[in-house]
């Protein structure tokens, strides 16, 4: 299983390789003459929610991270990964898919059936990768998208085991699960999305979706409820059955994070991957993971568990 | 122009007849359990059929286990024989019917799953007042907005749209649409923001989603955010917000299961009735008298528009 960890710079590159990422994956900012600020064709804004950048921000620097990441046997995978693609678009995206072809990349990750076609029509063979904006929770989901060409499907984090168990049974595709930090609402369809200009009200603290409510109707009036949060952040004692279900790449998330942040994650993650080789268990490793990372206790006193058994999971919708 | 009444229950029903629409929608685009089985929707599409109206079925997104329910009832359905209107939210599910489903006495649209727009975002305008008015407009066009897409959506049978009346949606996209001979529904007052699988009302009530929990989600829970999180804070992790700056920006939240909506009225003129066949309503967000007055006035300015047809009401 593979770890594909998250970039935004040269610097982070550097990292996550060291870090022992076999695969990275980024953006790249749209050029200011599209008209484009925040917004770009990588499925994040230019700027993160902390006011951190997301994007790679010029066609060199990608064109340096690729030579670095192809020096290490490392696959960069390009976020060409949009929810909206109308005919306004397409021409902006198709540039978009092109300079990150033109800077080396691998694959392209793709979040709209609109964009595969078009891929697929301009004659464009990079292997392509649908994101969790292509989200689905059955079989003939994932075979409809293979019809289409895509090579690699990723879920959505709000899938049990058995059911990732059973689609990797059922595909050829590669599959791909996230290593942590769930969102609470299906990331393809909420527009509660974490933005600059709402980070910048909130503070940085923008996650909706983890806050206190206050709720009221007919029948019920109560405060301080946290309504919508079915957010789980951690994988790691469930790394060797997602491994032996046959996911083929964990997704460290945190493309908009600092570098310096992000890194040790996914230094855990292989770290932890590396012990489940060596036959240790979940429990010893998570001991060795508290050692290292005392932080990570928080998920583990929390149950933040991913794939695992939580209540939250009571409430999918199976 | 056409009015559709979506209900949620038999007791909704009743009350959806009374008002004469010409669509009543049976179903949920967004959770399975609130797609009746064949026995109780066949009893609710009899009421719907001795009435004159042409029923609407919605189908959520459709988790693995549901799938062969889900395609028996539309089998069932299509022998049934009497016309109806299929609302996709699943793109496996779309891809088997369009295989396995012939001689179809029914129009698929898609929903709002799938048909949606950065306009669907509550402070889409704020996050978007740096860009192009090129870009502006790309965003909140409605994502069919695609030759591509629309094309491969049509030769797996789709015939029409769901979307929201929004501003851009209903002046730019629309246009689109019509020239692409797209049926078009426009769902009103109510913008679906956020789904997901993990029902925020099943885990508020401490119930395993199921047929039995759906009387919960025949009624809106509204929510207000009050406290952010502040993850870095193990002690306290949650903080008051600042009401001042945040209310305008983040508006009250009206959760019903497993979908987040926003209330945002939209000025409902003659151009925009004539932007779209029907104009939909969801019992559940509406009283009677609401919702009454609301087609009422509908009715209203729909008559004013010359040599159209006067709502059925």
């Amino acid at each position: 299983m593979n770890i594909m960890a998250p970039v935004h710079d040269l610097k982070g590159a550097r990292l996550q390789i060291a870090a022992g990422a076999e695969e990275i994956y980024l953006g790249l900012r749209s050029p200011v003459e599209t008209g484009m600020s925040q917004m770009t064709f990588t499925g994040r804004y230019n700027m993160s929610g902390k006011n951190e950048v997301a994007q790679v921000q010029t066609t060199e620097e990608l064109a340096e991270i690729c030579r670095l990441a192809h020096d290490h046997n490392v696959l960069v995978n390009y976020t060409a990964n949009v929810r909206y693609l109308n005919e306004k678009l397409t021409g902006l995206y198709l540039d978009h898919v092109c300079r990150g072809i033109a800077a080396g990349v691998d694959t392209l990750i793709v979040g709209n059936i609109g964009a595969a076609l078009l891929i697929q029509k301009e004659g464009i063979k990079l292997p392509m990768h649908s994101s969790t904006f292509l989200f689905g929770y059955n079989k003939e989901h994932i075979k409809y998208l293979e019809s289409i060409g895509f090579t690699r499907i990723v879920l959505t984090t709000q899938f049990s085991m058995d059911e990732i168990r059973d689609i990797c049974e059922s595909t050829n595709a590669e599959i791909e699960v996230f290593a942590q930090f769930a969102c609470s609402n299906i990331n393809g369809r909420c527009n509660l999305l974490h933005t600059p200009y709402i980070a910048e009200l909130y503070d940085g603290y923008d996650m909706q979706c983890r806050g206190l409510y206050k709720i009221w109707n007919d029948h019920e009036d109560k405060s301080n409820v946290p309504l919508l949060y079915a957010g789980l952040d951690c994988s790691i004692c469930k790394l060797k059955e997602l491994k032996d279900a046959g996911v083929t790449v964990l997704k460290i998330l945190g493309r908009d994070r600092i570098p310096e942040f992000i890194a040790p994650v996914t230094k855990i993650y292989r770290m932890c991957l590396d012990m489940y080789d060596k036959g240790m268990s979940s429990k010893e490793i998570r001991e060795i993971v508290w050692e290292k990372a005392p932080w990570w206790k928080s998920f583990c006193e929390k149950k933040a568990c991913l794939y695992g058994k939580h209540k939250i999971d009571d409430s999918y919708i199976v | 122009m056409k009015i559709s009444i979506r209900v949620s229950n038999t007791e909704q029903l009743k009350d959806a007849i009374k008002l004469k629409p010409n669509y009543i929608g049976i179903g949920s685009e967004y959770c399975v359990y609130k797609v009746p089985e064949y026995e109780v929707l066949s009893m609710m599409l009899d009421q719907i059929d001795k009435n004159g109206i042409k029923p609407e079925i919605l189908t959520p997104f459709v988790p693995e286990t549901h799938v062969p329910r889900i395609m028996d009832l539309i089998i069932s359905l299509n022998e049934r024989g009497t016309p109806f209107d299929l609302t996709i939210n699943d793109l496996g599910l779309l891809k088997l019917i369009s295989e396995k489903v012939g001689n179809r006495c029914f129009d698929m649209y898609i929903g709002h799953v799938y048909s949606t727009s950065f306009e669907n975002c509550p402070w889409h305008e704020k996050v978007l007042s740096e860009e192009s008015e090129e870009i502006k407009e790309g965003w909140c066009q409605n994502n069919f907005v695609n030759d591509l897409l629309l094309e491969h959506m049509c030769s797996m049978g789709i015939s029409g749209v769901e979307l929201e009346m929004l501003p851009v949606m209903l002046n730019k996209s629309t246009k689109y649409f019509r020239n692409k001979n797209i049926k078009i529904k426009g769902m009103l007052d109510y913008i679906p923001s956020a789904i997901t699988r993990a029902c925020h009302i099943a885990r508020y009530y401490d119930k395993k989603p199921s047929f039995e929990c759906t009387s919960y989600c025949d009624k809106v829970l509204n929510a207000r955010f009050t406290h952010r999180y502040i993850p870095d804070n193990t002690e306290e992790p949650y903080e008051v917000v600042n009401e001042e700056l945040i209310r305008p920006v983040t508006p009250d939240y009206l959760i019903i299961g497993n979908a987040i909506y926003c209330k945002r009225e939209v000025d409902i003129n003659e151009k925009n009735i004539n932007n779209v066949d029907s104009i939909t309503f969801d019992m559940r967000a509406f009283s009677i008298e609401e919702l009454e007055k609301r087609i009422n006035r509908l009715k209203e300015i729909d008559r004013k528009c010359e040599g159209k047809e006067v709502v059925s009401i």
